[in-house]
């Protein structure tokens, strides 16, 4: 018969794990609701960079443009997006996953392959492999902005420009709902108005409060006129649409990140709850064993002493 | 008087969202102002102020920006920021 003390101590721990896991569970939904707003808040802005680069797209210099060009040449730069702390779910280990079917898929990764991790997760994967890591980015806030994206941005332009890369690829968490995430490898560069629209698409809910409510129509109008002329405008316009693809995907991953670890931390409370109660139930079968054998005792000590 | 449709969105929030009479935005070429049925365009936008005239408000309201890209196309116009 286990000790009745150590059942005792067994509930006690339980139950502060489980107090802990509550306290987790209720930060994280605070968490949780601000980046889902915030996720789909910048939808606007992103469907509009869409539309103006559906437009553009179809200027005559756009086809020659650096940022367009397929390179042939050079290692494919894959962003891993994950978050700092785990805890999650299986939030990074799909993210995590789907980078090593990535690695495993020669003609994705022809060329080599080089790393450039946001969220410590990811990056303490691709140490401990040995990956060539050329960028990292840790402790990223919830109130991220877009500036803070333009390092990385400005990084892989000049690699595109340069001819280094062949592909830039951005492996991320793409959230639905709350109850469902789910890991995407998407390309940014070179641009294509398809790789964008993916990505865009991607952030929008299939229904409900923040759905599409049907495409807008796409009319293309063909002579725009450009201020102040065409490649100065695609020069402005193409990176700072790389550097919205880049942000949008962290805003994807925050959400999802708060939604896992909430459903995570929700799951192990419930667990915690049952298991303490299990204990418990044991508890009192012991204490009621304890005390049968304690009176069958005495009644035995009575009849010998007749 | 003539309106036309108009969105300034940040990433953020979006800025404005409705009709409009009348915007005056900093063109990197200078300041320009846009009325319905524009012919279509797209611009950069330096850093500045964008006043938006509407029915309800004819004074202009007013956006401060750093930078900015307008699109104009069918009577409508956008403005990322």
């Amino acid at each position: 018969m286990a000790g009745l003390k150590e059942i005792k101590n067994k509930i006690k721990s339980v139950q502060k794990t489980r107090k802990v896991t509550r306290a987790m569970e209720a930060v994280s939904a605070v968490k949780m609701r601000k980046s889902q707003e915030r996720a789909r808040g910048a939808r606007t802005y992103a469907r509009s960079a869409l539309r103006i680069l559906g437009q553009v797209s179809h200027i005559v210099e756009f086809a020659k443009h650096p940022l367009v060009a397929q390179n042939t040449t050079g290692t494919t730069v894959t962003i891993l997006v994950t978050s700092d702390k785990g805890l999650a779910g299986s939030l990074n280990s799909a993210v995590i996953k789907l980078a090593e079917k990535f690695i495993a898929n020669k003609d994705e990764s022809k060329g080599g392959v080089k790393w450039i991790c946001i969220g410590r997760r990811g990056l303490d994967w691709a140490e401990r492999r040995g990956y060539e890591v050329i960028h990292s980015v840790s402790n990223v806030s919830d109130d991220v902005e877009e500036v803070e994206m333009q390092d990385i941005t400005d990084m892989i332009i000049k690699m595109q420009e340069q001819s280094k890369v062949r592909k830039v690829n951005v492996i991320y968490t793409n959230f639905k709902s709350t109850f469902e995430q789910e890991a995407v490898l998407r390309r940014i560069l070179p641009l294509s108005h398809g790789a964008l629209n993916d990505i865009v698409s991607g952030i929008l809910p299939e229904r409900g409060k923040w759905s599409a409510g049907g495409n807008e129509d796409e009319t293309r109008v063909a002579d725009y006129k450009v201020e102040p002329n065409r490649n100065s405008l695609l020069e402005e316009v193409l990176p700072r649409l790389t550097n919205i693809l880049v942000f949008h995907t962290l805003l994807e991953n925050k959400a999802s990140e708060h939604s896992a670890r909430m459903v995570a931390m929700k799951n192990a409370t419930d667990k915690a709850g049952e298991v303490s109660m299990l204990l418990k139930r044991k508890f009192n079968k012991a204490r009621q064993a304890a005390i049968t054998a304690e009176i069958g005792e005495i009644t035995s000590g009575l009849e010998a002493m007749k | 008087m003539k309106t036309f449709h108009l969105t300034i969105s940040s990433v953020a929030e979006t800025k404005f969202d409705g009709d409009a009479f009348s915007v005056l935005v900093p063109g990197v070429e200078g300041e320009m102002e846009i009325l319905a049925e524009h012919e279509p365009m797209i611009s950069t936008l330096k850093a500045g102020t964008i006043t938006i005239k509407t029915q309800a408000d004819k004074d202009g309201e007013k956006f401060v920006i750093k930078k900015g890209i307008l699109e104009v196309a069918n009577n409508r116009v956008v403005v990322i920021v």
